[in-house]
């Protein structure tokens, strides 16, 4: 493994530090506020809600798999006493001064911890698959991990270190562990069952050593998913996340494009002989991906640890074409009519930011323009870079 | 010559990273500050000819440019006027509004603003609802039944650069003090220890 400056890992700890308590966003108040009732003894959190939802004072439904429950009560549980008694009233306070505590930049320092710890692991991680210390280094200094982990402040960072934990798994060809590492991602979020594939084909000489361990993948799911199947409280709550109906949103003549394209990338993948091919074949469903599905942008960091594998690896051109791709991305992202995704990120600050013009409304107030075209034509140009980008990425394999 | 270790300087740039948070960045984007905030009332008073309200309050900063007042309008059937006016400690009325039932909902936060008063803290300023509805039972005012008053909510705005500032450093020391010390006092260790890890 390549040498590594620990008064640089301590630098971007530091960053990370200053960074996690000023940024905010309400679906980490949302979510947590969900969390708190595991230590209250709650294993149930989908029947609790529909059978208390006149009582709450936060009414929407827990969208997540029972894992993804379970997982973060059990830290905010640990982190409790770090949290204080006051969190509890600011976490159960849904009137006019709920983003208006003096506590709030502690409460996002401490339960964003699990997640600096996370994304520490991740960057080592990263080193230890690709034994690239440039992509390390890269992963700890870029400002779109910082946004993704700490400003949106998402636990999508869990699932995706698992997901990266498959893939070191499946080079070193331990394919129990690589199954595993996977299921359990799948069982926190969804989203990972479409790398399934990509571990699966893998190695197509080894189809049935494949084929014996692929099972694994749904293991955790099943596990945890089993008590709750038969419960219609739980099966509304999630299907009410709605990835699968993104996914299949963009249509021409009625047949969804995201499948279509992704089923090329996949017989391309299977096909191709190159060392990168994983890699690669994960970057070109993300970029049909982003230009195919109204994406939120916490699931960037779905894909994020691939795409800086192979943005270190790529030659100048290529470098300037994700970094343009990112551009329109955060272009995309803050046009969104949710002024959360702008200067609220600012309200543990001081809660009168969110009160300030959004780029939206800014765009609609000042100009002639609809801000809702623009960012829909946008999307449109992040298709089409997106199509060329994954076809050049076959091309050049 | 004394050689100064370069990573020293990460101490002036942390420093100015939170302060350009915390006070550079609201001064120069936040000019307006929220004031009084009476929203504690859950009653709810007849508006109409025959019922009006008139709420005293000391403005707590300079310049007051905004008043909110929280009003019902059942099943949003009135069309009635509602007619606020704010007036100075001698009952002139130095700004009036007024806004048609239409614009009420059922409930709903009526903001009225307008340019700043040159007002100074302790000034004392008077709030008068009254509407034309003919009858008790079409418009209502959040308030106390034994007082008459009423729910309302001001803002106050900085008039330049440097009165936004001091407002927002005399805000960031207030939730300094009110912030919780354990919190506080664990976090500024963190840092310490990293920026000691660093530069040792």
């Amino acid at each position: 493994m390549p040498q590594i400056n620990k008064k640089i890992i301590f630098l971007a700890i530091l960053i990370r530090l200053l960074v996690m308590p000023f940024f905010y966003h309400p679906d980490m108040k949302s979510q947590h506020f969900h969390f708190q009732f595991f230590s209250k003894g709650v294993f149930n959190i989908y029947e609790y809600l529909f059978d208390n939802k006149s009582n709450l004072g936060y009414k929407d439904t827990f969208n997540y798999l029972p894992l993804t429950y379970y997982t973060f009560g059990l830290t905010q549980t640990i982190t409790k006493p770090l949290l204080g008694n006051d969190f509890y009233l600011w976490l159960n306070d849904w009137g006019e001064t709920r983003n208006d505590h003096s506590n709030i930049i502690f409460y996002m320092f401490f339960l964003k911890i699990p997640y600096l710890i996370l994304d520490i692991g991740l960057a080592f991680l990263l080193l230890k698959t690709f034994k690239n210390s440039k992509i390390f280094y890269f992963w700890l200094f870029n400002p779109i991990s910082i946004y993704l982990i700490y400003i949106l402040g998402n636990f999508d960072i869990l699932p995706s270190f698992l997901t990266l934990l498959s893939f070191y798994f499946l080079k070193k060809n331990k394919l129990l562990f690589s199954y595993l590492s996977i299921g359990i991602a799948i069982a926190l979020k969804m989203y990972p069952i479409i790398f399934v594939p990509f571990i699966f084909f893998y190695n197509p000489k080894e189809i049935l050593k494949h084929l014996k361990y692929c099972w694994f993948s749904l293991l955790p799911l099943i596990i945890t998913v089993l008590p709750f199947i038969t419960q219609t409280s739980f099966i509304n709550s999630f299907l009410g996340s709605g990835l699968t109906q993104k996914i299949l949103e963009y249509e021409i003549f009625n047949i969804p494009v995201f499948p279509i394209l992704y089923l090329i990338i996949l017989a391309n993948y299977t096909f191709s002989k190159s060392k990168q091919k994983f890699e690669i074949a994960i970057v070109q469903t993300f970029l049909i991906f982003i230009g195919l599905v109204k994406f939120h942008p916490q699931w960037i960091i779905w894909f994020f640890p691939f795409i800086i594998s192979i943005f270190i690896n790529s030659k100048k051109i290529n470098k300037l074409f994700l970094i343009s791709f990112f551009i329109l991305i955060f272009s995309y992202i803050f046009l969104f009519n949710d002024n959360f995704l702008f200067w609220g990120h600012l309200t543990s600050i001081n809660s009168l930011f969110i009160e300030l013009t959004s780029p939206f409304q800014l765009i609609k107030l000042r100009t002639h323009l609809d801000p809702l075209i623009i960012q829909k034509n946008i999307h449109n140009l992040l298709l089409f870079l997106g199509i060329i980008g994954s076809i050049s990425y076959a091309k050049n394999k | 010559m004394l050689k100064i270790n370069k990573l020293f300087l990460i101490i002036p740039t942390e420093i100015f990273f939170i302060f350009f948070l915390l006070i550079i960045m609201p001064t120069i984007f936040l000019k307006e500050k929220p004031g009084i905030n009476q929203i504690s009332f859950e009653n709810i008073l007849p508006l109409d000819i025959n019922h009006s309200y008139i709420q005293s309050f000391i403005s707590d900063k300079n310049n007051l440019n905004s008043v909110s007042v929280l009003l019902k309008n059942p099943a949003l059937k009135s069309i009635d006027m509602v007619y606020i006016e704010v007036q100075n400690s001698n009952y002139e009325t130095i700004k009036s509004f007024s806004i048609s039932g239409r614009g009420i909902e059922d409930p709903g936060w009526i903001n009225f603003k307008f340019s700043p008063i040159n007002s100074k803290k302790g000034d004392i300023f008077y709030l008068k609802i009254t509407s034309d509805s003919p009858k008790d039972n079409l418009l209502y005012i959040y308030g106390d039944k034994d007082t008459n008053n009423i729910n309302f909510k001001t803002t106050f705005t900085a008039r330049n650069i440097k009165e936004s500032f001091e407002d927002n450093l005399n805000q960031q020391i207030n939730n300094f003090k009110s912030r919780n010390i354990f919190q506080a006092g664990f976090y500024l260790f963190i840092i310490v220890l990293i920026n000691l890890l660093i530069i040792i």
